[in-house]
């Protein structure tokens, strides 16, 4: 479950709009079990990148201050049909996963 | 260190190496620059993350549009969007002031990313949600206040 993602991509005469979802927990360390009263550990998304025909395009650094499951919306400009569209990221505990996607 | 003649070329030619690797990055990254992190996620208020960006003397900008509702009932789950209109966008922050950390993501723009960006964030209590926009060098901000009626950080 946690590796799972998903990428969308919509061309609009250049402009792409660029949708992804990741299922992850997002933990940012700082809530209590309610049974155990002990933290949950720390668990996030801390990198992020977009990369357009391998050329990173976009980097974000992000926190557990992202909700669960978290969502990223971009546009690219200058785009052609056949682009390919990368997505990398990486957690806080060296987890990570990489989507592609093509444009229209 | 002592090197004889096949060593120090062996030498020349790893370091080469690399100098190109090094050359070629800085190339393809271009537009997209990416400092040390420093202490600016684990900053426990606005002052302190503005300070670590170096934002400390950041203007007010009408030209970043912050999309962000006026009443959250969920504050474990707010859709934010932030877009900047400002000439050579390059960097975009986003900061809810009263989170124990306030600095959620930041995100880092070469010129084929436009400056937008749309997102779901977890929210502790009320607060202002700003984003902080660097641009053509300068700081700006913009901010729009968001009511949180059930806090999401936990703890």
């Amino acid at each position: 479950m946690s590796n799972t993602m998903k990428v969308r991509v919509k061309n609009k005469n250049g402009v792409v709009d660029v949708k992804v979802i990741i299922n992850h927990p997002m933990e940012n360390g700082l809530r209590l079990n309610p049974q155990s009263g002990n933290k949950i550990p720390a668990h996030f998304i801390n990198q992020f990148i977009i990369l357009v025909n391998g050329q990173e395009a976009l980097v974000s650094r992000c926190t557990g201050g992202l909700s669960k499951n978290p969502f990223y919306g971009f546009k690219l400009s200058d785009m052609k049909p056949n682009d390919r569209i990368t997505v990398n990221w990486t957690d806080n505990t060296g987890q990570s996963g990489s989507a592609d996607a093509v444009v229209n | 260190m002592n090197y004889n003649r096949r060593e120090f070329i062996e030498a020349l030619a790893i370091g080469g190496g690399s100098c190109l690797v090094a050359m070629t990055g800085v190339n393809m990254a271009n537009a997209v620059e990416l400092p040390g992190s420093d202490g600016r996620f684990s900053a426990s208020n606005v002052e302190g993350v503005l300070s670590e960006i170096g934002a400390a003397g950041a203007k007010q900008s009408s030209d970043i549009k912050i999309k962000a509702p006026d009443i959250a009932s969920n504050g474990s789950m707010v859709s934010v969007a932030v877009t900047s209109n400002l000439p050579d966008t390059e960097y975009i922050a986003l900061i809810a002031d009263h989170n124990p950390h306030p600095l959620i993501a930041e995100y880092y723009y070469s010129r084929k990313a436009q400056p937008y960006v749309s997102t779901r964030i977890k929210m502790a209590k009320t607060s202002q949600v700003r984003a902080i926009v660097k641009a053509g060098g300068q700081f700006y901000y913009a901010s729009s206040e968001v009511k949180v009626t059930i806090g999401g950080c936990g703890g």
